[in-house]
């Protein structure tokens, strides 16, 4: 199942949400809080175990059809040593995480396959040219194609003459927009 | 408190996270936070936040989990008004 989730730095940083404890405390576990108190940087740690947890919460959203909710903590969220990537557990399921981090953007995506993502800067694609993108860069022969989003929410590709459904997720945020999609054959 | 007031000063509260402005102008009930008046996730956590403090209640996670429309909220609100 697969989930991912932007954040622009840029919009951010300004919030100096690690220094708000009732919002800390509505999302993070006491765990997650110490180790967010305990890095280098808090504020952009705070925003890395945000993204992880969107990620996470995206893909089983998915992977239940669950409708939407706001329930951050119930995501624990765990960093591993090298940096890149992290883990969740929610509900008895866990689900691995692989981060980017720079100056610009903050990233997290989790999918059980390789994925093919491509992140957008200073630009705001449309869903056709996000659909041409997808097509092109999966070699996707049918060109029926379309983005569909379900009752919760949740974008798939869908060819209604196959009924072929290809599960994709998209996030954008300030300058930033990205999507990420199982590369499989089609 | 009147349903009136409550989604009023609700309105007044929401406004500075709003992304869609024009979900503003027919502002009710079934209007949804990130459907409607994209606001995204974190900053329905201020809101949130910011409902505590204008009606002096305690949101927990379980009413947290299922406050997506005004009308959620104003429920949620009238309960913790009535609890407390």
């Amino acid at each position: 199942m697969i989930g991912n989730d932007i954040i622009d730095v840029r919009l951010i940083l300004s919030e100096r949400k690690s220094e708000n404890q009732r919002f800390m405390a509505k999302v993070f576990t006491e765990e997650e809080r110490s180790m967010i108190e305990k890095a280098d940087d808090p504020e952009t740690s705070l925003w890395l175990f945000w993204s992880i947890k969107e990620a996470a919460y995206k893909a089983h959203q998915r992977n239940f059809d669950l409708s939407r909710t706001l329930n951050p903590f119930s995501f624990k969220c765990k960093l591993k040593a090298s940096g890149k990537e992290g883990t969740v557990e929610v509900d008895g399921f866990t689900y691995d995480v692989q981060l980017e981090l720079n100056s610009e953007y903050i990233h997290c995506h989790t999918s059980s396959q390789t994925v093919f993502k491509k992140i957008y800067r200073k630009y705001k694609p449309t869903k056709e040219e996000i659909l041409k993108e997808i097509c092109t860069s999966l070699d996707l022969k049918s060109r029926n194609f379309r983005i569909e989003k379900d009752s919760n929410g949740i974008p798939s590709l869908v060819d209604p003459h196959t009924t072929k459904k290809l599960p994709f997720s998209l996030s954008h945020h300030g300058n930033f927009t990205a999507f990420v999609i199982p590369l499989i054959n089609s | 408190m009147s349903e009136k007031e409550i989604i009023d000063r609700l309105k007044k509260i929401v406004e500075p996270y709003v992304q869609r402005v024009e979900g503003l102008q027919n502002f009710q009930e079934n209007t949804d936070f990130l459907n409607d008046l994209e606001i995204n996730s974190a900053n329905l956590v201020d809101v949130v936040l910011d409902v505590e403090d204008e009606f002096d209640i305690e949101i927990d996670n379980d009413s947290l989990e299922g406050m997506l429309t005004v009308g959620d909220a104003k429920s949620i609100i009238q309960n913790k008004i009535k609890a407390g």
